[in-house]
């Protein structure tokens, strides 16, 4: 199986759907003649033409409002927000319109629409460039939000988003672009509503998604160094949030650390734990464990930024602390 | 001398193009000012020189691209004799695009001669390297970390221009940041791993709970090794082993493995198992002197005028109607009782719950075991009924006979050692009375009575108090008042 990086994985999975379906198009700044502010866009617009790979104005809310309608109409529009947090003026479209139409119209018209966008932060690029904000979508009913961790993942899953009928907040991360894997070729699908065991361990449980997971990853070779055996479950599926291979595990090693690289409060972790406490609270030893961003707008100083993300010693120091080896 | 490094110009980039030198090779560099063009992914960006001094070498030349923190130019001279610890202090002299791209420089510089870990697509080879490279790391160590599933993802640091490790480099943060404070207060609690304060309610994972009910593990019995105290699911399955075992008691509750720590040294020792009323019997004795805070009062009590009135009510009544000492001390105590509700009375789990009947108990010794039939409304019984009552109730007890009725109910209890030639002794309070009277034999002695000393038939009597029911003064009172009436018996018998 060939090795891609994430950014050259959703170019395949882009341009097989491209090829597939004459009605996908895409839309978004800088993502023509530039290939895109991460390149996952290379060499589309040459290949499919100036209707296809639209470069837009610096508009968010004039992007998501277009591709709604051109969804509306029949087309299968992917919308690029350069980052996750340049989509704060155009969530009136996102929820009110995108998320709503399909209900308040009984039905009688579909939004199959896919917005692409990375958070993350850890590049010194301040407060308005490097938050995660996954959770304010995944509260939004009639949203299905998808936040992969690996290319193969990334392929599978947009493709599958693509297809979807409904509007997919297809959530990237920008410290992920370069990680590579393998990759299926060809017709790779992936349901968007299905998490999956990604490391198997006996003795705790670490939830995580997108970048995350390559921290937990990292995390869990370390403690295996110490006699503690990880479970990682990926969280890829966040709207609607697959809990069976959380609970499962939980059942397992009754001990669950969430790591999410957004803010804690009201955060994923936050609704994991929670299920966890309704479904399998007689198997926990132990509180869930909730790592996230620190409360602050992140930090421009760069050992502030370092501090203020989720990295490995996080979730090893409170691994250890859960075992009650510290 | 310093290194122009190329700088990370925009998030994406991951190598950047020399376009255009500003100044040659041997002309002097001010600090500030433009130094080369370069084009990154994103757009074509003067550089300003971050030293002063001759820019003595170009190390890439123009049209040429190069790596994310690769030397592309030197300033200043050949290093003086500057130490390598000395040459690590001015690392931040090095020339930057920006923080995000230039490598931690934490460790002290490489030698000279060492070449710089290069990046995989690095064209030209910088002659020196002054500053240690971030990818130090080799990518080969992070395959053999990785787990299957996820093949190649931590390789990608390698060669991923910096991507990977947002921060600049690979995550070697040892300690914990601010993104897992919270997690480890919900862990530890709020002063760390001391919080489990005495008389706090025990900690219990839910998942050791449903285990101990499941195998029918005494928790009381469990040391929690958790954090915080917590009993955990492994306390809970060793604690069921221990009591799987086939020698082991019928009920977990005992301590089977503080036995066999007590048998091993010596392997002479007898191990006794023991019935199950011994069992409730010394756990709850257990609980009480655990849990309720005793304090004692003795008092001598002149039994002259009790002895001579049960030898007359002796004499008066049929041999099958005789009382005994310890019948007037339940009748004294249980008038006592009605004057003193404070004392006939039980701690609650927090609350003080006084009760309307004055029920006594009757500690009675028998050889294998300990058990205490209750005399219910003492203070309204005569003394020919509690006598013959309490004589039913203690042979019901002797022949295994009673029924559970006989031992509910109690307010208080006695117990009396009178014939065993016991001068004072204490007990412990039987729940969920606040109090007991341990008895002690009458003995003659001699006494001062009005300046002059005459033999007296003396009894020590000393109650034990639960001081979160009872204080001090309410039971130096109590004590007086049992007192005052078996020295002044008549009102016993009327």
């Amino acid at each position: 199986m060939p090795v891609l990086m994430m950014r050259d994985a959703l170019n395949q999975a882009l341009r097989e759907e491209m090829k597939r379906d004459e009605s996908v198009f895409l839309l978004g700044e800088d993502i023509g003649l530039y290939d895109g502010s991460f390149k996952v866009t290379r060499g589309l617009m040459k290949e499919f033409g100036e209707k296809r790979v639209l470069d837009t104005p610096i508009a968010e809310e004039i992007i998501v409002g277009t591709a709604i309608g051109a969804a509306m109409a029949g087309l299968r529009p992917v919308a690029e927000m350069m980052t996750v947090n340049f989509i704060m003026v155009a969530m009136d479209q996102v929820v009110n319109a995108a998320a709503h139409i399909r209900y308040m119209f009984g039905g009688g018209t579909n939004v199959p629409l896919v917005i692409r966008t990375p958070g993350g932060g850890g590049h010194q690029l301040g407060a308005q460039h490097s938050h995660s904000h996954e959770n304010w979508f995944a509260h939004v009913p009639g949203l299905k939000v998808v936040a992969r961790g690996t290319p193969a993942d990334a392929k599978g899953m947009l493709k599958s988003a693509i297809r979807d009928n409904n509007p997919v907040m297809f959530i990237e991360n920008e410290g992920t672009y370069a990680v590579k894997g393998e990759v299926p070729e060809g017709e790779h699908l992936l349901p968007l509503d299905k998490n999956e065991v990604k490391r198997a361990g006996d003795d705790i449980t670490i939830c995580a998604h997108s970048r995350m997971l390559v921290v937990a990853q990292e995390a869990a070779a370390e403690l295996e160094k110490e006699g503690i055996s990880a479970e990682i479950v990926d969280m890829r599926a966040l709207r609607p949030l697959d809990m069976a291979p959380v609970i499962e595990s939980v059942k397992k090693t009754s001990r669950l650390i969430t790591v999410e690289e957004g803010w804690r409060s009201y955060g994923v972790g936050a609704e994991i734990a929670s299920r966890v406490y309704e479904e399998a609270f007689d198997y926990l030893d132990a509180p869930v464990a909730r790592i996230g961003a620190a409360e602050v707008p992140a930090p421009y100083n760069k050992a502030l930024e370092k501090i203020a993300f989720p990295g490995k010693a996080d979730v090893i120091v409170t691994a250890r602390a859960l075992l009650g080896k510290n | 001398m310093a290194n122009v490094q190329m700088p990370r110009l925009s998030d994406s980039m991951e190598t950047g193009k020399i376009l255009r030198w500003l100044k040659k090779e041997g002309e002097e560099v001010k600090k500030g000012e433009p130094l080369v063009e370069i084009e990154s992914d994103k757009a074509n960006i003067e550089v300003e020189a971050y030293a002063s001094g001759k820019l003595s070498k170009i190390v890439v030349p123009e049209g040429e691209s190069a790596p994310i923190g690769a030397v592309i130019a030197e300033i200043g001279g050949p290093p003086a004799s500057a130490s390598g610890a000395e040459r690590a202090t001015r690392a931040p002299e090095t020339v930057r695009g920006d923080g995000g791209a230039a490598p931690r420089s934490e460790k002290p510089s490489a030698p000279e001669e060492q070449p710089p870990a290069a990046e995989p697509e690095q064209k030209a080879k910088p002659v020196r390297a002054e500053a240690p490279k971030a990818q130090a790391t080799k990518p080969e160590a992070h395959v053999a970390q990785a787990e299957k599933a996820m093949a190649g993802t931590a390789q990608a640091a390698a060669d991923s221009g910096g991507e990977q490790y947002p921060h600049g480099g690979p995550d070697d943060r040892m300690e914990a940041g601010a993104a897992a404070q919270a997690a480890l207060r919900a862990i530890r609690g709020p002063n760390g791993r001391d919080d489990a304060t005495a008389g706090e309610r025990q900690r219990v994972s839910p998942v050791a709970r449903r285990l101990a009910e499941e195998h029918g593990v005494d928790l009381r019995q469990v040391q929690g090794t958790g954090p915080g105290g917590r009993i955990t699911k492994e306390d809970v399955e060793a604690a069921a082993q221990h009591a799987q075992r086939p020698t082991a008691a019928p009920t977990p509750s005992l301590p089977q493995r503080e036995r066999e720590r007590v048998a091993r040294p010596s392997g002479e020792v007898e191990v006794v198992e023991l019935s199950k009323l011994q069992t409730t019997v010394a756990m709850r004795l257990a609980q009480s002197k655990f849990s309720a805070p005793h304090f004692y009062v003795t008092s001598e009590i002149a039994m002259d005028d009790a002895v001579h009135l049960r030898q007359m009510f002796n004499e008066a009544v049929d041999k099958s109607e005789a009382i005994s000492i310890n019948d007037l001390i339940i009748k004294a105590v249980a008038l006592a009782l009605t004057k003193f509700p404070e004392v006939n009375a039980s701690w609650a789990d927090g609350r003080i719950e006084r009760k309307r009947d004055v029920n006594i108990g009757i500690a009675v010794g028998l050889p294998d075991r300990l058990i205490v039939p209750v005399l219910r409304n003492a203070d309204q019984r005569p003394l020919k009924e509690i006598a013959s009552e309490s004589k039913q109730l203690i042979e019901r007890a002797r022949t295994n006979k009673a029924s559970g009725q006989d031992y509910l109910g109690n307010t208080f209890t006695i117990s009396n050692l009178g014939m065993y030639d016991v001068e004072q002794f204490t007990a412990i309070i039987n729940p969920p009375d606040s109090a007991i009277l341990a008895v002690g034999s009458i003995i003659d002695k001699p006494v001062v009575k009005d300046g002059q000393v005459l033999p007296g038939k003396r009894m020590r009597v000393t109650m034990s108090v639960d001081h979160r029911v009872i204080y001090g003064v309410t039971a130096a009172q109590f004590l007086q008042d049992v007192k005052r009436l078996l020295q002044s018996p008549m009102a016993l018998v009327l």
